[in-house]
């Protein structure tokens, strides 16, 4: 944590104005954390444009986005950086000029290559490396480079009306700050804690996690792409995955019904603008609480359904984090 | 595919097309209001009415992304709308640069939308639509969110709570003697600097009789040593401009009246007493340090975070009260009535309210603040940020969905809390209304009426006291509008006015309460002006039952009162930036409420509108 500190640009008098209400929030010191870090962004859809508003607007210190991808119509559902004059050209350099003049302080690259081109080192030079609605044997891929260069690794995606977050850390210190009231008195008294918490690989959890969506990355490992809603073979294939995957690995799977697995197969490559923003409000801040080493992060999935309305936090080696907490300030 | 396949999709094409032909009001297009205009343009909604009065400032930019810098002093309402429609330019917006409560904003207007969602930042402002969607019986999709945390709830007449169903926190009160006399804390100093000297000095002179509490044994001392004070400094403000004012007002505050406090010794046998500043003393002491050059400045820390000494207080104090007289005495010339308001954004105000509440934290022994400390403490400020933001307005588009698709049953109340866990987003079922609320458990009717012609008493007559069809049948009841007894029993000089005369005018909420013990609950007519009527003599028309509601209600309260249900309630509570609020936010600093309540006077800071009761 120190060295990232030594290294700090001090935030100038400007730009604690701009981030004022913000550096009220999280303090100085974790603005200048965010204002010193490096993000890889890969994939522009609705997810990575909210994401990348976000990140934007807090000021971090570099963002690269990549996507090889034309626009097309359809992309103009919830993809809010690109306009209907846009058509056809390249989504990560069109996205970019727009993301730019959300704040000028940030600096905004741009990458119309293929990420599976890549070379390992490609992915050295970065703090944080954020896939948004990739496959999972990209996830697999680029979590394994992150480790190797130990690098903060994020995967997430929209399925239209669900979403998912999912985060490998490797090995993560932070603090979380709690709020005491003093007996007799008006005032807070602020105790700081330190924490650290181990997180696994992507392929990992996948091997290990019962959380519904495993169907479709399953699906996506072994097709190359997502389910189609309308063909009878997908929905099938995606119920052979639920029998045999789930039950080989003794996971109970009578959660994923013949229903749910139809419902999730149309929603799977669709996106709309309201999830969109709650998982890349959701996203985004974890990434800038992590970047700043502070505030509880996600271990290992945040897994949204807005049928239902809810966010939860699925763990899934539970019982088994390491967890150090010990007082450090009074 | 086309731009909304996606929504269309998943959506069905019946509920995509109540979305492309809904009309929604947006009320604020602050921090959550830009988020969710982006959504809705982005969703296929395409009727989209937004009022909001505010202009852009230079901290919105980090979280309003509709805004930058060239925006800077635009209204938000207008440049909101012109930057969502280069998102989807197929979107017709209208944008009012206007105050929600402005009377052009009526019960009618309000009826015309399918539904209403609030991006608001303050209580005042809640409470009017909240009021105004029960008159006009809309759905209200309620949004809140507080640094880290957000909420979103839906609020439909007569199946969900609305926003007044729960007893909403009372402001933050001090007593009047703890700012004036016994300060132990830093707010009290802050409080002081700017809700009594600010006012005292550069705002309208406030007298003491607002004091006038029971006198004591006890505190009479006290009582007449702070009306002293009071009248003197009225005095030396009238030396203002002259050479050495600053050093009066300095001698005066922070040496004369604590040594005048020292002489009740009785204050100080359980405290610890204060020590007062000797002019001449710290004149010195800066002449000395001054010499020294003070270049070592601390590189890591923001100059608004660092600490001040005595000396650089004691300078700012007489500096700033050298700036704020000569603005006042410049204003005077063309404005002989001008004053001076507390602003957190005004560098003066605040450099004068840091300086003088640290000078008085010294001379209490109290822990002194930064002036970023003292903007937020002063200011209210209420951290915002982008991320919450954006996930509270795609919480209200997700609830918006269900209240076009007539599911209020399925609506929720959705809370965003980052920390918690397992469930950083959790849904909860809406509350059925509170049988006991003031508010929407009302009767709402609107009256259209020809202002001009009618008169209280034919209202009287002819619909509260009227048992035909449209009247209540109530032999006594009062009137109020707009917290104004219009009528009573015993108060019946208004009766031959006509409404515009008492101006019970167009969008106004008349209050109508029956005396009678077992029927408390009031009927609210919203007063619609009406030129011409069909039957030809007639002025007015009541547009529904005031009577069948009022009988109904009463019935259902005698049901519901055996089988009150325990109030699983957990509201966080969601009261943002009164500072930056939509509505204006100037408030005169001799507006501070004073209420006495039993022998204790407290004095409310950002008072709410209407009297404070504590307990």
């Amino acid at each position: 944590m120190a060295d990232t500190v030594a290294q700090n640009k001090n935030i100038t008098e400007d730009e604690a104005a701009l981030y004022d209400r913000q550096i009220r929030l999280w303090g100085l010191e974790a603005q200048q954390r965010i204002c010193t870090s490096s993000i890889l962004i890969c994939g522009m859809r609705g997810l990575s444009n909210e994401v990348c508003k976000n990140l934007v607007l807090a000021g971090v210190g570099a963002i690269t986005i990549i996507d090889h991808n034309m626009i097309t119509e359809e992309d103009l559902g919830a993809q809010f950086f690109v306009t209907v004059e846009d058509i056809g050209k390249n989504k990560a350099m069109t996205s970019a000029d727009r993301i730019r003049q959300l704040n000028p302080r940030v600096k905004v690259t741009s990458d119309s290559s293929n990420l599976s081109t890549k070379p390992d080192e490609f992915f050295k030079s970065f703090d944080l490396i954020c896939l948004t609605d990739s496959n999972s044997e990209t996830m697999i891929r680029i979590d394994q480079i992150c480790r190797k260069f130990d690098k903060k690794f994020y995967a997430a995606s929209t399925y239209g009306f669900f979403g998912y977050i999912f985060c490998d850390l490797k090995q993560h210190e932070y603090i979380v700050e709690r709020k005491i009231k003093l007996p007799h008195s008006e005032e807070h008294q602020i105790k700081v804690l330190k924490k650290m918490e181990d997180y696994i690989s992507f392929q990992d959890a996948l091997s290990k996690s019962d959380c519904d969506y495993v169907v479709l990355w399953r699906f996506q490992q072994e097709q190359g792409r997502l389910p189609i809603a309308t063909d009878i073979m997908d929905i099938n294939k995606l119920k052979l995955i639920r029998n045999s995957f789930l039950q080989s690995n003794e996971i109970d799977n009578t959660n994923v019904s013949d229903e749910f697995i139809q419902t999730l197969a149309m929603n799977a490559p669709t996106e709309i603008a309201p999830v969109c923003a709650i998982i890349g409000g959701v996203l985004a801040q974890n990434i800038l609480n992590v970047l700043s080493h502070k505030g509880l992060p996600i271990k290992n999935f945040f897994l949204y359904n807005g049928f239902q309305g809810n966010g939860y936090v699925y763990n899934v080696e539970q019982g088994k984090n390491i967890f150090n907490e010990k007082a450090i300030d009074n | 595919m086309p731009r909304f396949s996606h929504v269309e999709t998943i959506l069905g094409s019946t509920t995509y097309e109540k979305i492309s032909n809904c009309r929604v009001l947006m009320v604020g297009a602050g921090g959550i209001g830009c988020e969710l205009l982006k959504n809705l343009v982005m969703s296929g909604f395409k009727q989209i009415e937004l009022v909001d009065l505010d202009i852009i400032d230079l901290s919105n930019l980090n979280r309003q992304f509709l805004f930058q810098k060239q925006h800077i002093k635009k209204s938000k309402a207008q440049v909101a709308r012109e930057s969502a429609l280069k998102f989807n330019p197929n979107v017709n917006i209208i944008a009012h640069r206007a105050n929600i409560k402005d009377l052009q904003f009526n019960v009618e207007w309000f009826k015309s939308f399918d539904i209403v969602m609030n991006a608001l930042d303050n209580l005042d402002a809640r409470r009017h639509v909240n009021m105004m969607c029960l008159a006009a019986d809309v759905p209200l999709v309620e949004s809140g969110s507080e640094g880290y945390l957000g909420q979103v709830t839906v609020i439909k007449k007569g199946k969900s709570e609305c926003y007044e169903c729960q007893p909403k926190p009372t402001q933050k009160t001090y007593p009047v003697c703890t700012i004036r006399s016994t300060p132990s804390i830093p707010i009290h100093c802050i409080v002081w600097a700017k809700n009594y000297l600010f006012g005292q000095l550069f705002g309208i002179p406030e007298d003491d009789e607002g004091l006038g509490q029971e006198v004591t044994e006890e505190n009479a001392e006290e009582i007449a040593n702070l009306k002293r004070e009071t009248l003197e400094l009225k005095n030396i403000r009238e030396a203002m401009g002259s050479q050495d004012y600053t050093k009066i007002v300095f001698q005066k505050v922070f040496k004369e009246d604590i040594d005048r406090l020292l002489m009740m010794e009785d204050m100080w046998k359980t405290r610890k007493p204060p020590v007062p500043l000797i002019y001449d003393d710290i004149e010195k002491l800066r002449d000395e340090t001054e010499s020294q050059s003070s270049t070592a400045e601390d590189n890591h820390t923001l100059k608004d975070q660092r600490s001040w000494n005595l000396a650089e207080n004691f300078t700012v104090f007489l500096d700033s009260v050298r700036r704020l007289s000569t603005r006042l005495l410049n204003e005077k010339k063309t404005n002989p009535n001008a004053s001076l308001i507390f602003d957190k954004d005004d560098a003066d105000a605040l450099d004068f309210v840091t300086a003088t509440s640290n000078l008085r934290a010294r001379v209490f022994g109290i822990e002194e603040k930064t002036k970023f400390q003292v903007k937020a403490m002063a200011g209210n400020i209420i951290p915002a940020i982008a991320t919450t933001n954006a996930i509270v307005a795609g919480l209200i588009v997700m609830q918006a969905f269900k209240v076009l698709n007539e599911k209020i049953n399925e609506c929720k109340t959705v809370y965003c809390a980052p920390e918690r866990r397992p469930s950083p987003i959790l849904s909860e079922s809406l509350m059925k209304p509170n049988p006991d609320c003031p508010i929407c458990q009302n009767t709402h009717v609107t009256l259209k009426v020809n202002t001009k012609k009618v008169t209280l008493r034919e209202f009287i007559e002819k619909v509260v006291q009227s048992q035909d069809e449209g009247g209540m049948d109530i032999c006594e009841a009062s009137v109020e509008e707009g917290g104004r007894i219009i009528y009573d029993v015993d108060y019946v000089d208004n009766l031959d006015a006509t409404f515009e005369q008492l101006k019970i005018t167009d969008g106004k909420m008349m209050k109508v309460t029956p005396d009678d013990d077992g029927m408390k609950c009031p009927a609210i007519f919203a007063i619609s002006h009406k030129e011409t009527f069909e039957r030809p003599g007639t002025w007015f028309y009541v547009d529904g039952n005031p009577r069948k509601l009022i009988k109904h209600k009463h019935v259902e309260e005698n049901f519901t009162s055996n089988s009150s249900q325990p109030s699983k309630r957990k509201r966080d509570d969601l009261e943002i930036d009164s500072q930056e609020t939509s509505q204006p936010p100037k408030r005169l600093a001799i507006n501070e409420k004073v209420v006495v309540k039993d022998d204790d006077i407290i004095m409310t800071d950002e008072g709410a509108q209407e009297l404070i009761v504590l307990d």
